[in-house]
């Protein structure tokens, strides 16, 4: 079963979870960048919550089905259309064959998330079926969508998509039927009011802090060079209390260095592995999915806190997402 | 024990930091407890990545979340606890790899556009700065940068260049290149900074290769010269 890529969009790849135990040989982890958004996604197919799935940066994307299915869209970073038709995000969606979703721009968000009941057929390799596009791994051919392109699924094997389908059939107006179930207000995507939060990065002490120019006094912008590797964010000069060079160390999504401009860079989930520019901060895991959303452009102020509560967040976001599954399982069980 | 510190990077990894300074004895104590990870993985391990003088230690928080509470503490330093222990304990002298590799590289300036302007930077000839760079063993200090980029060290002071101050777009895959005191090799075709002085036509990251990575931390690597028809043939195998 497959759709055909009419157009790709601004970028469009498969992501499903990290590619963990290859970055000591400098593979990066990849991966959906929204890891909420992901989840959702799947499980409002009835799919476990890490299946492959499109990751659409931006909007402009157009598919046709080629077969009917079960799908859903998560994320703000565009405004699914069905046949014509706009379709909240976060519900789940039965469509039949030769049906046409379109992805219209959206201010809500960055990226957008389309889940197949039985997830998207992508290549395996080296632990993940995400894609890494500078060594082609994973995904489609470990590259971007082409317009021709057709990606293909399996039948879902979960009793709970099949319940849903079962549930939306009946319904079915125009060539497609939208649940009345939904996860629409589960997470919202865009800025945060409040900053994004952050914990002190291993050379948080290098910098200037109680000036109006320091980093969490100001208010930056999203630069236009920005991708999954990382975002440059536009801003006054950071200044650093001493010339020190870092020797080369680890790094992640989520950190935060400081550039030989004194400018930030966001590292995101196709950075490298180790870097040589002093680490600042670390963007708190639960506030990644809000860093995936933002858009160039978009202003972003941080806010820091502490390990306890940064710890608790992100636990508290498992939770309700594991809670939503056992809601969704519940609710389509006999 | 000798000095070393341990701080959080996030909420879901942790710094092992054995000292500012890039030496063997100083990555040895990073390879060993990367090494003593490897063998002994505590619960909610996920990996651990070696770089010159730091080991940062990935963990699964949601795999590990009933070790944190209000009365309990927070996970990160549960396992910052664990890595302490492991330190002191100080078990795994052995298994490192520390097997010699000896790498074909052709100097024909085609590939290695950069030797002029090392050699004048350097004060030396050319054949001089072949002759460096093959004459000593480099240990792998770390992987880093992109896929199976090794960073290699240290060359002798004459061969410390700067970085160039306008990046090439692509730098073909193999190159053999020089920045610091350190020599690297580009595992592909990226653009990067470091001056290229040859091309190896072994292959240095491959996805179907189990590692997929050729050389790994700890190896001795030293470099030999061979001639252009003999790249050739190496390349095309």
């Amino acid at each position: 079963m497959s759709l055909f890529v009419i157009r790709p969009g601004f970028s469009t790849t498969i992501q499903a979870s990290a590619r963990t135990g290859f970055r000591e040989y400098g593979v990066p982890l990849s991966g959906a960048m929204d890891m909420v958004s992901f989840q959702l996604a799947n499980i409002l197919c009835g799919n476990p919550p890490t299946m492959p799935v499109l990751e659409m940066t931006s909007h402009g994307a157009e598919f046709l089905l080629e077969e009917d299915a079960l799908f859903a869209c998560c994320g703000g970073g565009s405004q699914p259309m069905v046949n014509g038709r706009p379709v909240d995000i976060g519900r789940s969606v039965w469509a039949t064959r030769s049906t046409l979703l379109s992805f219209t721009p959206s201010k809500q968000g960055f990226r957008s998330y389309l889940a197949v009941a039985g997830g998207f057929t992508s290549r395996h390799q080296l632990n993940s079926c995400s894609t890494y596009a500078p060594a082609a791994l994973g995904g489609l051919g470990g590259r971007v969508l082409h317009a021709g392109d057709r990606v293909s699924w399996d039948h879902p094997t979960e009793f709970v998509s099949y319940a849903m389908i079962k549930s939306l059939i009946p319904n079915v107006l125009k060539g497609f039927a939208i649940s009345s179930w939904g996860a629409s207000f589960f997470f919202q995507s865009g800025s945060r009011v409040g900053g994004i939060r952050v914990l002190e990065g291993p050379e948080w002490g290098w910098f200037e802090q109680n000036t109006d120019r320091s980093f969490l006094s100001q208010q930056f912008i999203v630069s236009e060079r920005s991708n999954r590797m990382g975002y440059r964010l536009k801003g006054f000069e950071i200044e650093s209390l001493a010339m020190q060079e870092l020797i080369s160390s680890g790094v992640c999504p989520g950190t935060i260095q400081i550039s030989h401009d004194g400018m930030p860079i966001l590292l995101m989930a196709d950075a490298q592995t180790t870097g040589g520019y002093p680490r600042i901060v670390q963007v708190c895991a639960a506030d990644l999915p809000f860093c995936a959303q933002l858009r160039p452009g978009d202003a972003v102020g941080f806010e820091k806190i502490q390990m306890a509560e940064a710890e608790a967040l992100f636990l508290q976001q498992r939770k309700g997402l594991r809670r939503l599954e056992t809601a969704i399982g519940l609710r389509f069980n006999q | 024990m000798q000095g070393y510190r341990i701080y959080p990077l996030g909420e879901m990894a942790l710094v092992v930091d054995f000292g500012t300074f890039i030496s063997p004895e100083t990555n040895d104590r990073v390879l060993d407890l990367h090494h003593d990870l490897n063998a002994y993985p505590f619960e909610g391990l996920v990996e651990s990545v070696p770089a010159y003088s730091t080991l940062t230690v990935y963990y699964d928080l949601d795999a590990l979340r009933s070790h944190s509470g209000k009365r309990i503490g927070t996970v990160s330093k549960w396992v910052e606890d664990i890595l302490h222990v492991r330190i002191e304990a100080s078990r795994c002298q052995t298994e490192k790899d520390f097997r010699e590799v000896s790498l074909p590289v052709c100097y024909d300036l085609s590939f290695g556009y950069d030797l002029p302007q090392v050699a004048f930077h350097s004060r030396m000839s050319i054949p001089e700065v072949i002759k460096l760079h093959t004459s000593f063993k480099y240990r792998v200090y770390m992987i880093g940068f992109v896929p199976g980029f090794p960073y290699m060290g240290l060359l002798p002071p004459e061969l410390d260049v700067p970085r160039k101050a306008t990046p090439s777009i692509t730098v073909p895959e193999g190159s053999v290149a020089l920045a610091g005191r350190q020599t690297g090799i580009y595992p592909s075709n990226i653009p990067g900074g470091w001056q290229i002085i040859g091309r190896s036509p072994v292959k240095f990251f491959d996805i179907d290769r189990d590692p997929c990575c050729l050389l790994q931390p700890g190896m001795q690597v030293q470099f030999h010269e061979i001639s252009l028809s003999e790249f050739e043939n190496l390349h095309s195998t």
